[in-house]
This record gives C-alpha cells, sequence and structure tokens, in this order.
C-alpha cells in the first residue's frame, strides 16, 4: 500500500469521524423549552410526584418506567394538554432512555420508606430549569447519603450487577481517563480495595502475566474502545515501542522471552545459521565509529538483554571483563552493595 | 488459622502433580480440571444454607457479589445510556462521590430531610455470603500467512485450533468461628488445549494463577495460598506464600507478605517465559540460558501508609526478591496522592535501587478538573530502564542511562455523550537523542445504543515512528444482542521489508440475554504488516457467570 493511499484513508476516516459526531449528537441539542416543567410543578403548585407518577410507589424494576404520558395532566389542565396543544411536551427530550438492568440495580419500592417518599432526596435536580436536567440521581446522590459506607467498602453491587462492573468505568474519583493506562499503577498501590471491586486479580494478570495464555487484547475482542499496550499489528510496531519505553517491556517480561520468540521466527542472531543483525562496524577497534555498539548499549541495555541475556555466555564479557581489551562496562556512577567474591555474576568478570 | 494451614498443603501438592502430569487434578473439597472443557467445572464449596424463607429478593434481579466477578474477560465496551449511573459515555451521568471533584450537593426542594437510618447491609439470622463462578472459554483457530524472518524466509501457512479455559471462583463474606464474614476464598486458572496441525505445538498445558484463603480478623487480615501482590516495587508478582494487613480507623495501614516467587510451570511452551520452545533445539547454546526454575526464588515486602479520607494517601514499600540464590531485585518506593481542593488532585511515585543506590523512577503528576467538562493533566517521569533488569544479569551493569519524559493530557465533554482528548509526550534520553507521543481521542454516544471512538498517535523515537488511527463502534442491536467493530492503520516512517503501513481489523458479535448465566461471542480480526501478507483469526467466546450468592434486601 503506498504512502499515498495511506494519507488518504487516514484523512477519510478522520473526516468522517469528525462528521459523524458532529451530526449525531441528539443529547447536545436539549432545549429547556419542550421539557416537561417539573420545577413548576413541584415547586409552584406544590403537587407531590405520586399525582402523575402513580405506579413508582410499588415499581420494582429498573426499566419500564419513562413517563406518565399525558393523561394525568388532564386532572387540571382539561383537553388542553398534548402535541400540539398550549401544554405540550417531549418525554423523549424531558427523559430519554430507560437505565438497562444490565447497568443498574435498583428498586423504586425498596428505596420508597427510605427516603420517606420524598423523590427529591434522590431525584434532586427535577426542580431545576437547567437546559440539561440530571432527572436521574447521581452516583455522588446516592453515595453520600445512604450508600457512603458502601463506596467507602467498594461494595458496588449493592447498585450494579457484577459481571458489569468492568463495562463501568469510573470518570471521577479514579477516573479511567484516556490516558489511564499508564498511571494506573499509583492507583492499584494506594487503593487496590477499589480496583478489586471491580477487577479480580485475572484482570491484572491478562495484562501482567505473560503465562496466562491468551493475551488481554484476543481475551477482551470486543472491547474495542479500550486501550492495551499490544494492540494491533503490535509485530511490527514493537521495535519502536520498546526503544521508547523499555522499562514497560520488562515489567512484564523477562528478556529471554523477546530471544525465544525472535528465534522461534528466525530474527535472532542465536539461531543456528542466522546471521548477526548487527551493521557492520559493530564491534571491532574502532570505538568512534558510527555504528559502534557502545553507544546503543548504552542508551538501550535493555534492549540488548533480548538476545544476550545468557548468563556467563554473554558475548559481551568475553571483551568486557577484568584484564580483557573490552574496557570497563561500568558506567560512571554505578555501585552495588554485593560482594564482587560471593556474587556469580561479578565473578564472571571478576575472575580473581 | 489451624483450618488454614492444610488448605496451603493441598494447594502446593496439586501444583506438583500438574507440573508432573500436566492434568486435571482435585484440590481437596473442590477440583479444577486443567483444559478442562466442561465449561462448568465441578467446584463445591461449603457455604451455609441459601435462601431465608420470608425474605426473597423482591426486584427479581441479581444481587452480585462486592467485588467480583468474571471481570477477566467478557469486556462490554458498550457503556450505559446517558443519564443512567455508572454511564461511562457522560460525566453528566456519572457525578463523583462527594469530596471528589466535581461533585455536587443539592438540597431538596421542601428544605432539609431528616436523616434516614443507614442501611443495614447485614442482617441478623442466617450467613449471607457471596460466591461467584466464572468460566470464560475460547476456541481460537487461525490461518495466517508469514512472509517474516529473514529475506530467504519464505511464506508459510499454519492453521491452529486451541481451546482456552479460565475459570475463576470467590467466595466471600463467609462466617467464621471467630467471626461474621470473616472468611474469603479465590481460586482461579487456566488450561489450553491445542488440537493444531503442528506437531510440537499440540499440547495440553495450563496454570493455577489463583487460589487462596483470607482470614478476617476485625480490622485486620491475613491471606494463605497463591496471589499477586502488585504496585509500588513489587511491580505484579505472584508468588506462594502469606499476606497480612491491618487498617486502622485512624487511617495507618500496615501490609506485608513473603513466600516463594510463582513462575510458570510450563516454560517451555511459547506462551511463557521462554516463548521459543518449539526452537530450543535450534538454538546455538541452549544450555547457556539462564535457568528459570520455578521453585528456587523468595520474595518478601511490606507497605505502611497512612490515610486521611479524600484528602491524603501516602506510604512507603519495600520489596526484595532473589532467584536462583542471588539478590535479583531489592527496592523501596514511596507514594503520595494528595486533594488539597476538590478540583486539584497531585500525587507523585519515587521508587529506588538499595542494591546500588540508584533511582530507579521517579513519576509526577496533577490533575486539575477547572471546569465540571474539562479534565486536564500533567505529569513528569525520570526513569533508568537499566535497572529494571534483575540484578542477576549481567547487562544490568553496563548502564545508568536515563530517560526523562514530560508530557499532559486534556479532556473536553462537549456534550453529555460526546468527549474529546488529546495528550502529548516528549522524551529525552540522557545518552542523547528525543522521542515523542502524541494522541487524540474523540468518543461520542450516537443515539441510544451507539459509541463511536476515533483515535490518533504519533509515536516517534531515534530511528523510527509512526502514525497510527483506530476507529472503533460498538452497538448494542437490542438487549440480548452487542456487535463491535475496529479498524486500524499504522503508517510507518519508512518502509519495513519495503512495505510502510500495516492494517488490523476486528469484528465482534454477541449474545447474551440480561436474565442469562452465558453469553457467547463470536469474532474476527485480519491484518496486513510487513511481516505477514495476511493473518485472519477467528475467535469463539463462552462466558459464563455463576452468582450463588446468598444477600438480603439492601435498599
Amino acid at each position: 500500500m503506498s504512502r499515498r493511499v495511506s494519507v488518504v484513508m487516514l484523512a477519510v476516516v478522520i473526516i468522517a469521524a469528525a462528521v459523524a459526531a458532529v451530526h449525531c449528537t441528539p443529547a447536545a441539542t436539549l432545549s429547556a423549552s419542550d421539557r416537561f416543567p417539573h420545577r413548576a410543578h413541584l415547586v409552584k403548585t406544590n403537587i407531590d410526584c405520586y399525582t402523575c407518577h402513580q405506579n413508582i410507589r410499588t415499581s420494582d424494576a429498573i426499566s419500564g418506567f419513562v413517563s406518565p404520558g399525558y393523561e394525568p395532566c388532564k386532572k387540571c389542565h382539561g383537553q388542553d394538554v398534548g402535541p400540539q396543544t398550549k401544554f405540550a411536551f417531549d418525554p423523549a427530550r424531558t427523559y430519554s432512555g430507560t437505565p438497562s438492568p444490565r447497568h443498574v440495580v435498583f428498586s423504586h419500592k425498596q428505596h420508597r420508606d427510605v427516603t420517606a417518599g420524598q423523590c427529591t432526596r434522590c431525584h434532586q435536580d427535577v426542580q431545576k430549569d437547567d437546559v440539561t436536567p440530571r432527572i436521574l440521581p447521581d452516583m455522588a446522590t446516592c453515595m453520600g447519603t445512604c450508600h457512603s459506607a458502601d463506596y467507602a467498602e467498594a461494595n458496588c453491587t449493592i447498585c450494579h450487577r457484577a459481571r458489569d462492573l468492568t463495562r463501568l468505568r469510573p470518570e471521577t474519583d479514579m477516573a479511567h481517563g484516556v490516558d489511564y493506562v499508564p498511571r494506573h499503577q499509583t492507583d492499584a498501590v494506594r487503593a487496590r480495595s477499589q480496583c478489586m471491586a471491580c477487577h479480580e486479580e485475572q484482570h491484572c494478570s491478562s495484562c501482567h502475566d505473560t503465562s496466562a495464555g491468551l493475551r488481554a487484547e484476543v481475551r477482551r475482542l470486543d472491547d474495542v474502545h479500550g486501550t492495551y499496550r499490544h494492540e494491533g499489528d503490535f509485530v511490527t510496531r514493537h521495535a519502536i515501542e520498546a526503544r521508547t519505553d523499555s522499562r514497560s517491556c520488562v515489567r512484564c517480561h523477562e528478556p529471554s522471552s523477546c530471544d525465544s520468540c525472535h528465534v522461534q521466527n528466525r530474527v535472532s542472531g542465536n539461531r543456528l545459521g542466522a546471521s548477526t543483525p548487527h551493521p557492520a562496524g559493530w564491534v571491532g577497534s574502532n570505538p568512534d565509529g558510527a555504528d559502534f555498539h557502545g553507544r546503543a548499549a548504552r542508551r538501550r541495555i535493555v534492549e540488548c538483554s533480548s538476545c544476550h541475556e545468557q548468563g556467563p555466555a554473554t558475548n559481551c564479557i568475553r571483551c568486557h571483563k577484568v584484564g580483557a581489551f573490552g574496557g570497563n562496562p561500568h558506567p560512571s556512577g554505578w555501585r552495588s552493595s554485593r560482594s564482587k567474591a560471593n556474587t556469580e555474576i561479578c565473578a564472571y568478570c571478576h575472575t580473581n | 488459622m489451624r483450618a488454614l494451614i492444610p488448605y496451603r498443603s493441598h494447594v502446593v501438592r496439586a501444583l506438583h502433580c500438574r507440573a508432573e502430569g500436566g492434568l486435571g487434578s482435585g484440590i481437596g473439597s473442590w477440583s479444577w480440571h486443567v483444559g478442562g472443557f466442561a465449561f462448568c467445572v465441578s467446584l463445591t464449596i461449603a457455604v451455609p444454607a441459601a435462601a431465608q424463607p420470608g425474605e426473597p429478593t423482591d426486584d427479581g434481579q441479581i444481587r452480585p457479589p462486592p467485588g467480583t466477578p468474571g471481570s477477566t474477560a467478557a469486556q462490554d465496551p458498550i457503556t450505559p445510556p446517558p443519564g443512567t449511573p455508572g454511564s461511562t459515555a457522560s460525566q453528566d451521568a456519572v457525578a463523583p462521590p462527594p469530596g471528589t471533584p466535581g461533585s455536587t450537593s443539592v438540597q431538596p426542594p421542601n428544605g432539609p430531610v431528616a436523616p434516614v437510618n443507614e442501611p443495614t447491609t447485614k442482617d441478623s439470622g442466617g450467613d449471607e455470603y457471596d460466591l461467584y463462578i466464572a468460566s470464560r472459554t475460547y476456541l481460537r483457530m487461525f490461518q495466517r500467512r508469514y512472509l517474516i524472518g529473514f529475506v530467504d524466509a519464505g511464506p508459510e501457512d499454519e492453521t491452529l485450533v486451541p481451546i482456552y479455559e479460565y475459570v475463576s471462583l470467590r467466595a466471600h463474606r463467609i462466617d467464621a468461628p471467630w467471626g461474621r464474614d470473616g472468611i474469603d476464598f479465590r481460586l482461579s486458572g487456566w488450561g489450553l488445549a491445542d488440537f493444531g496441525e503442528i506437531s510440537d505445538e499440540r499440547r495440553v498445558t495450563g496454570d493455577l494463577m489463583d487460589a487462596n484463603v483470607t482470614g478476617r480478623f476485625g480490622p485486620a487480615h491475613v491471606t494463605l495460598g497463591r496471589q499477586l501482590t502488585q504496585g509500588g516495587p513489587a511491580l505484579v508478582t505472584r508468588f506462594d506464600g502469606v499476606a497480612f494487613g491491618l487498617h486502622d480507623e485512624g487511617g495507618l495501614g500496615i501490609e506485608g507478605y513473603g513466600g516463594l516467587s510463582v513462575r510458570p510451570r510450563f516454560r517451555q511452551r511459547r506462551e511463557y517465559v521462554l516463548m521459543g520452545s518449539a526452537a530450543e533445539s535450534l538454538l546455538r547454546q541452549p544450555d547457556a540460558l539462564p535457568d528459570t526454575s520455578a521453585t528456587d526464588g523468595w520474595l518478601a515486602g511490606g507497605r505502611v501508609s497512612y490515610r486521611v479520607p479524600e484528602v491524603l494517601d501516602a506510604g512507603a514499600s519495600f520489596h526484595e526478591r532473589h532467584e536462583r540464590g542471588e539478590l535479583d531485585r531489592r527496592w523501596a518506593s514511596g507514594d503520595v496522592r494528595l486533594t488539597p481542593m476538590d478540583e486539584v488532585l497531585v500525587g507523585g511515585v519515587g521508587t529506588a535501587d538499595l542494591d546500588g543506590g540508584h533511582l530507579v523512577e521517579v513519576r509526577g503528576f496533577a490533575d486539575v478538573m477547572p471546569l465540571d467538562a474539562l479534565t486536564t493533566t500533567a505529569e513528569v517521569l525520570h526513569t533508568n530502564p537499566s535497572l529494571f533488569l534483575s540484578r542477576g544479569s549481567v547487562l544490568s551493569v553496563f548502564s545508568l542511562d536515563t530517560v526523562t519524559e514530560a508530557g499532559g493530557e486534556v479532556a473536553y465533554r462537549l456534550t453529555p455523550a460526546w468527549t474529546v482528548a488529546g495528550s502529548g509526550h516528549v522524551q529525552w534520553f540522557a545518552e542523547d537523542g528525543s522521542g515523542y507521543r502524541l494522541g487524540g481521542r474523540t468518543r461520542a454516544r450516537l443515539g441510544s445504543n451507539l459509541v463511536a471512538q476515533v483515535k490518533y498517535s504519533r509515536v516517534t523515537e531515534e530511528d523510527l515512528g509512526y502514525h497510527g488511527l483506530r476507529g472503533s463502534l460498538s452497538m448494542e442491536l437490542s438487549e440480548a444482542w452487542t456487535a463491535t467493530t475496529a479498524l486500524q492503520h499504522y503508517l510507518y516512517d519508512r518502509a519495513i521489508r519495503g512495505v510502510e503501513s500495516s492494517s488490523y481489523g476486528s469484528a465482534t458479535l454477541e449474545f447474551g440475554e440480561p436474565e442469562n448465566s452465558w453469553r457467547l461471542m463470536l469474532g474476527g480480526t485480519a491484518t496486513r504488516s510487513p511481516y505477514a501478507s495476511l493473518e485472519a483469526e477467528a475467535l469463539a467466546r463462552l462466558s459464563i457467570d455463576l452468582d450463588r450468592s446468598q444477600t438480603r434486601d439492601k435498599p
């Protein structure tokens, strides 16, 4: 595929996505005018919620309730209610959508007694004339009153089904934002119980444990909006990623795992019959050469270890040992508390 | 505690059995079959009787266990509709808990309301417990055509048909002789059976990932068995041993752990540490590879922390690990997370190598939410990658070069259903050279059941870089059907093996009624890259989540 075609493809996808996003976001166009005026009814006329929402007292289901329609309105407004009349409203704009039982476990019936029948304890924003009102209570409403202990104990399954927890991403406390994956370690160490509320330990293992069979990207093939280290064509990109962030590689992978894969796929100099991947001048008597290995070794020693991690058979120490011509390999400031005499790797070079 | 000791011995015995035979084994009163293809694995645990008369769940919904479950696999990217608690498409829907940035507090219209009693989480009478069993079974078939390796390597076709099985069991809040909710129990593992055409990959294998029991004694807990320790200097480490913790109400926490390092038992297989199993005979010096025996390492560590709720988290950690009789890592770490005001969060982590007295890495970050819809983050990282190598590696003595990275991200919610975000980071290498990473993302809920996302990324290093573009769609076709698709395209700064770009596509279709305990997903991927003229893969995933909890009504 030519570079020009690739650039055109990129541009087309970006433009198409932008157009779709601009034109297909109905929630962005809410206006106050066609919403039902909850505030006017609640505050000014002082009627109670049950006047219209009659069946909510006994409802156990999270779904199935949207709007009482125009019928209750007729008690006060007569026939002057309905679409295209004086008292018209759009139920879809007043309250669009019904929470799915896949996401929230809730019973109005159970909460009726706890809230003493005062719906606005939870539905606080129905009294506002906001353009985009929060008809549904947010988590802060629940957590700040009755369920504060549940939040502290990460007892999420009071309201959410356990199986759905990983589908719901935090957006405030421990917000799983656009660049959360590289930063999640700070939360993992300080608030492990909060992590474990949604993720069991296998969730950590699926990325961090290279022995756990399928890669996380494969196991979660349907998580198309998620961020993964090895997503897409990682085979081609991995050399670039490793050079920009080699420490991320060795957090999970032992360097020897690199070479075993390279050997298997015929791209390792350690394979029988293979030729060295290094350029001419990589080793030799000219350390000032452009391709001499010294600079690369200092900067990318983790990359070196992906092939040369072979203990006493490492070819590095053929030259870099006490008395050999490779010189002292230790960088300035290098030190260790270990004894040269009693440490195996020291003895490779410090033979005396 | 006396009852826990035999448990550990059973686990160890089972592991040895599996290491030798590689097939299923029974463990005490419960059994787990490695590579067992019976999707509903026979799992038995002694728990008290179920429902109490007169206390039905009246909402007809399953109330699963706290802190559960099958979160390992089934990741449904579909987010709840805007306006739904838990929605990820809209911060309008999921407001923060009090005390976190963005939290709000509004008085009811009828004035202050008399406080109501905190909901009762436990009732007198029989035991309440959470028991959750999850199974994920993957049938993976793929056929790929290689153009890989050195120039003289020709194309290859491979067809493999492996079956992967992941099972987990969690039983929480089981009453113990020393108190209510005194015991938690976890078990998880995976198995693989491969019936492929390539003889050296035909295998049955697997491993035990977690098998531990936790006893809770007031503010203290003790966990015994196979477990993970994670975060700070421990990174993510699995071990067989004991861990304990004590968290008092004043905010002080003390944790410790120790045991034998766990490495994959079947490491000669290619997914394991030494992935080149099939090719070991192809190595020039296979005997020179370091010994990765699974039984000769040990580790220990601990953490002291202090917490002021919603204001401060601070801690200091230590981790030491030995392998093959030599020091592998001796690290100490400190971390702090401060919320000086609702809109600001600052924090940092620093890790030092105590063996050499070197700084391994320091990371600082600040999150600021100047508006409800706007989140900004700035961060700085200074790290020494060579120190992540084992101290037992010869190469660990060759370099101390550092990398410094600085950058940030901004995320703005244009509407309740539309978010845009961008990030950028610059790197400086101490030796010389630099690089950068840029990223952008827009995500929108289109209508009530469609979520779309477009991401762009740009990564460069000294020699090479790439542009990446990723578009993804997920759609709830109905309550039972969910479909996703993703396309990724990478454009490299220079040709690799004569090819300048690579492309990847995936699609999935999942079925699962909300009230059912199982879901089935079918998916496939196709890749074209400098290393493969075509790599196509098909995957089926069966997810089973069984909830056998006994929980009372909790309004």
